[in-house]
């Protein structure tokens, strides 16, 4: 699914995450946070295809404490701690920094082990970090066969959403006894295999990264660093 | 050299055990977080994994976790790993003390999980957020809030109110899966409190 | 006995001992020699897959990181010849049975070890791959391993020229004698032909992927279906659909004429049993979990559990917890709870798994009596043996034109 034109290199990630933090921390302007997550990071979830995990998130996660601070801050204290303004900033920092994080961890399945092999990890915590990735789609897998079994079994006698919801618990038993066989397996054929050896020694999948993609984005994020750094020490220079 | 063997079997064990107990802990919380209920739910994978093979990898399956869900789901989980460090060594210093060796004790606990992870998590809630954390949480601090109290009371309060019960709900569930599981897939993991805990007889 | 062949495959029933005679063998060997490298694969593949990536050819690069380079050819050659490689994207999960197999069998033989151990897991391997896989490890020089293989039905594939080993019989811990009881002609006879019929069903997960297209079928009791297809030709679709996991249009299920919605009622037409024993196994106890304990249960419910219980050789063990047992009993645990449910019909999907030719000829002719007293089947399967017992009607489900014979 993804385009393979549009990887994004482990030491790219790095800069941006370092130079976008920074940057959006230091600006004291908060327009210029809202532009710049306007016109690159909302750009860059396009780019990964990851638009639709954002919007999801804008909506379930962004709204709801939007909502929140709303109730507190204009219903609840009558504007006295921070009006709109306020919680717009705060709202919209909250997100941008979220934001930044999910972008540069937002890594194709194929990419995860070179990226994370770039970064500097090896041996247990690079197995950890990649299988806490990939080991998603198999407890999905699962768990919807624990309750199709459920289904078919007829426990649910007339389906509805207490009687879904209720089924929550007698689901995790035999979903973790499950997962707990797979584990004691799987620990025994990782030992055969000598897993820890086969992941050094294995290179990962060659991909190739767009340069002019690349290049790009580490231009925008050092020189948007720089801007606020600039506008950040003359002010203080101002002020003095 | 057998007992070399056998150290690395069970370090074997943890690094195959880590991933999928962060998938439970990841998929249990989008669950909740999906229903919009007022609890959390989100660490039932860390509390297990303490008390199967100790701290140090409770935790990781804890912040592995929120880091994981903060990408797929809810970036906002990001703010609060700390808490989930906390939780697994507290888990694990309960659990040393037998405090899971029965419902009872399991409930005691919950409680003090909750009370100890409403104080964690109540710095970052004010500082960061205000109070408005966007799940029911923040219906209950606005609430105390309306009361008259000060912002930090209020997210203690809600905090006190929430977290136990939220605790109590995730220490018996891993309670009884625990119990659950048969002797001989359970005997495979060290390092944690099952033996303190009775959970091998 | 001779051991130096390549191939050896072990004969005797389950709990005769050969896998773990076989083991301990292997074990006093390996200690003289810690050089040796031994790799075993046990009953369900999916265990055995490292879990570590999300696509089948990052799993196999991820094995093949320091093969001999003639022999990694080889064997994706031979991935290429039965067409595996149209799987190399997916994520090894998602993969049916027997697609796992061939991926956990050729990713262990990448590691080049001097011995393979391979469990009944070769059972799920359908005939267009059993065969092809053993030629490969026969006719390819460049395979060093040598292979030993605990399988029930090779002989059904018509290997005979291999090396075969008898293991000495150990003490039987488990039941392994099947009778089919008198009593069962007891049970609830049942003489309505009832009819499930699928009019001008389509389904599809997302509109852009639709499993079904106008399908049209018939399915009468007293019949055994044998339902064949390919991966993702929708046989579990179809079994989630019959059993009201899935929702359907409501002009598509009619059962006897009247239009029925398994959907509100999930469970109360068809019963359903997986290949993964695993998957389906909720109590702590095997006979709370063959039929539920209830309060005041009345004598023919107690009767049926008891019942079941015994054909299925549980009887001894009913109080311990069904999770503890090897995986050849939770299978047959998986089979009597579906089977003592008591529903109409009853989707079973490789029933055969690690089981003996003696299990295949019991349930073979349970499953006859069961459609003599009113049942349908539908049976997914790749055990010729089962097959060849049975009177099945053949149900043949495509992906692209949706015909069926």
């Amino acid at each position: 699914m993804e385009n393979k034109n549009y990887y994004i290199h482990p030491f790219v990630r790095i800069t941006f995450l370092l130079c976008a933090f920074t940057g959006s921390i230091l600006c004291d302007n908060v327009l210029i946070v809202f532009a710049f997550y306007l016109t690159i990071i909302v750009p860059l979830f396009f780019l990964q295809n990851k638009i639709f995990t954002h919007l999801k998130f804008l909506l379930l996660g962004v709204v709801p404490i939007f909502l929140s601070f709303i109730l507190l801050n204009i219903i609840v204290l009558q504007s006295k701690s921070g009006g709109w303004e306020y919680i717009f900033e705060r709202v919209l920092r909250l997100t941008v920094y979220a934001s930044i994080f999910q972008i540069v961890l937002t890594i194709p399945a194929n990419d995860l082990f070179n990226t994370f092999k770039k970064w500097g990890l090896k041996g247990e915590s690079l197995v950890t970090v990649i299988s806490a990735f990939a080991v998603w789609s198999e407890i999905t897998n699962r768990a919807d066969k624990i309750v199709t079994a459920r289904l078919s079994k007829g426990y649910v006698k007339r389906r509805n959403i207490f009687s879904m919801a209720m089924q929550f618990p007698y689901t995790l038993n035999p979903l973790i006894i499950g997962v707990i066989r797979t584990a004691v397996e799987r620990a025994d054929s990782w030992h055969n295999k000598n897993i820890l050896n086969l992941i050094d020694n294995y290179i990962g999948t060659e991909n190739k990264y767009n340069l002019i993609l690349n290049t790009v984005i580490v231009i925008i994020s050092i020189s948007y660093l720089c801007v606020i750094l600039f506008l950040v020490l003359t002010k203080y220079n101002f002020a003095l | 050299m057998s007992n070399l063997d056998s150290n690395q079997k069970s370090n074997m064990l943890a690094l195959a055990f880590i991933p999928l107990a962060i998938a439970i802990n990841v998929g249990i919380g989008a669950i909740v977080k999906a229903l919009n209920l007022p609890l959390y739910v989100d660490s039932i994978g860390t509390i297990i994994a303490t008390i199967l093979l100790g701290w140090k990898r409770g935790a990781i399956v804890g912040v592995l976790g929120f880091v994981l869900t903060s990408i797929i789901i809810n970036p906002f989980a990001i703010y609060f790993c700390g808490t989930q460090l906390v939780i697994a060594l507290l888990t694990h210093f309960v659990g040393k003390k037998e405090m899971f060796s029965n419902l009872f004790k399991t409930i005691l606990s919950g409680i003090g999980l909750g009370i100890v992870s409403a104080i964690v998590s109540a710095p970052i809630i004010v500082y960061l957020f205000q109070g408005a954390t966007g799940n029911g949480a923040s219906l209950v601090t606005s609430f105390f809030v309306k009361m008259g109290n000060q912002i930090v009371n209020s997210v203690l309060l809600s905090g006190f109110s929430i977290e136990p019960i939220d605790k109590v709900i995730q220490c018996i569930l891993a309670f009884l899966v625990i119990k659950g599981i048969p002797k001989n897939l359970l005997e495979n993991f060290k390092g944690g409190s099952l033996k303190e805990n009775n959970f091998l007889n | 006995m001779n051991l130096n062949d390549k191939l050896i495959f072990l004969k005797g029933n389950n709990f005769s001992g050969r896998t773990s005679y076989f083991l301990n063998n292997l074990k006093n060997s390996n200690e003289n020699d810690q050089s040796e490298t031994t790799l075993i694969i046990k009953e369900l593949p999916v265990n055995n897959i490292t879990g570590i990536f999300s696509s089948v050819i990052e799993e196999l690069n991820l094995h093949g990181s320091s093969t001999d380079m003639v022999l990694k050819d080889n064997i994706f050659e031979f991935l290429y010849q039965i067409g595996f490689d149209e799987h190399f994207a997916k994520n090894p999960f998602s993969l049916s049975g027997g697609e796992q197999t061939i991926l956990v069998l050729v990713c262990n033989l990448l590691l080049q070890p001097k011995v393979l151990f391979i469990d009944t897991t070769i059972e799920q391997l359908n005939e267009t791959w059993y065969r092809p896989f053993f030629d490969f490890i026969n006719n390819c020089n460049t395979v060093f391993s040598k292979i030993i293989v605990a399988d029930n039905r090779y002989k059904e594939y018509g290997i005979v020229e291999l090396n075969e080993f008898e293991a000495t019989k150990e003490k039987i811990e488990y039941d392994n004698n099947f009778e089919l009881p008198k009593l069962l002609n007891d049970l609830t006879k049942n003489d309505n032909r009832q009819t499930i019929s699928v009019k001008n069903l389509s389904f599809g997960y997302s509109k852009n992927n639709s499993i079904f297209k106008n399908i049209n079928f018939d399915f009468e009791i007293g019949n055994i279906y044998h339902l064949k297809g390919k991966n993702g030709a929708g046989k579990s679709t179809l079994a989630k659909i019959l059993t009201g996991v899935l929702k359907v249009p409501e002009q598509a299920l009619f059962v006897n004429g009247k239009i029925y919605n398994s959907f509100k009622k999930p469970g109360s037409l068809c019963g359903y049993s997986f290949q993964n024993p695993d998957e389906q196994i909720f109590s702590e106890t095997i006979e709370n979990e063959v039929l539920p304990l209830i309060k005041n249960e009345q004598s023919e419910y107690t009767k049926r559990r008891n019942l079941y219980l015994e054909m299925f050789g549980l009887q001894n063990i009913k109080k311990k917890h069904p999770a503890e047992m090897p995986f050849v009993i939770r299978k047959r645990i998986a089979l009597a709870s579906t089977l003592a449910m008591e529903r109409q019909w009853y989707i079973i999907d490789e029933p055969t798994l690690g089981q003996d030719n003696n299990f295949v000829c019991f349930f073979a002719d349970l499953l006859h009596l069961l459609c003599h007293n009113g049942k349908g089947i539908i049976l997914i399967t790749h055990c010729k043996f089962l097959i060849q017992k049975l009177n099945c009607i053949e149900f043949v489900l495509k992906h692209e034109n949706h015909g069926y014979k």
